[in-house]
């Protein structure tokens, strides 16, 4: 029977390179949101 | 919702912990070896991709009949995390399709609806981002995902409406599994570890979209902000 452990890894890394890459892309963009917001926030208040 | 994110994402983190150990303990198909273990990233983000595209139907609805902003605001932050879970599906699918099928891909009922919706996830954020007036953009939107929704059923009956060369449904909602018990939990663990996965991460693109729309707002009003 053969391994086939070349495609598994294949697809795990696809899977992980999509979802890893989506939620650290989406978490970057937020961080940069929220700290826009707090400085016009903070520029507000003064 | 902001709240609920950080222990979505610590739930996500444990229970694909949990469901990683079970996919790397769980014995090989004594077919199809260790590909088998493509089925338990393959099945559940096709399963997500589906139940995303229901949860932004409803949210389509709701934002068409009540002028909710807050579900148009659901549908955006939606369609992105569909459109990664349905691009998995089809990934994995082709590299699992390799070895057992002799083919990356076939014409197949259910792998032509499968890639229909990943186009129509493609095509709900070209649409938005085509149209200038926030408002008709998440009018237009909400409309395609109404007319999409069509093709939730076809992906879902396809190996039962046609001869396909896609095996049909491994697990049902009733009735005996077409699966083999060893190879059922760590697919049951993966499936409910990416419903974890996808309420996070849809939760992280709400609060990334209620901001930025707070931002335009802002600099609407006095645009020296940025």
């Amino acid at each position: 029977m053969a391994d086939y452990s070349a495609y598994v890894l294949g697809a795990y890394g696809i899977a992980l390179a999509v979802y890893g890459g989506a939620t650290l892309w989406w978490r970057i963009q937020a961080g940069s949101l929220r700290r826009r917001l707090e400085r016009i926030d903070d520029h507000s208040a003064q | 919702m902001g709240r609920l994110r950080g222990p979505a994402g610590w739930a996500t983190l444990g229970a694909l912990g949990v469901g990683l150990f079970l996919v790397l303990t769980a014995p090989a198909d004594f077919q199809q070896g260790n590909s088998v273990r493509i089925m338990y990233v393959h099945v559940p983000s096709a399963k997500m991709a589906l139940l995303v595209y229901l949860f932004i139907t409803i949210a389509a609805i709701v934002h068409l009949w009540r002028k909710s902003a807050r579900a148009d605001l659901l549908v955006e932050a939606a369609v992105p995390v569909g459109t990664a879970f349905a691009a998995v599906t089809l990934a994995t699918g082709s590299i699992w399709g390799k070895p057992m099928w002799g083919a990356w891909w076939a014409w197949d009922a259910r792998l032509t609806s499968m890639l229909v919706l990943l186009i129509l996830y493609v095509g709900l954020a070209a649409l938005r981002s085509a149209l200038e007036d926030p408002v008709k953009a998440g009018r237009a939107t909400s409309v395609l995902v109404l007319i999409g929704a069509v093709d939730l059923p076809i992906i879902h009956f396809s190996v039962t409406w046609w001869r396909t060369l896609h095996q049909p449904a491994s697990f049902k909602g009733s009735g005996t599994p077409a699966i083999e018990g060893a190879l059922l939990t760590p697919l049951l663990a993966m499936s409910l570890a990416f419903v974890v996965l996808g309420i996070y991460l849809v939760l992280l693109r709400a609060g990334l979209v209620a901001d930025r729309r707070r931002l335009e707002a802002l600099e609407m009003e006095e645009p020296t902000h940025g």
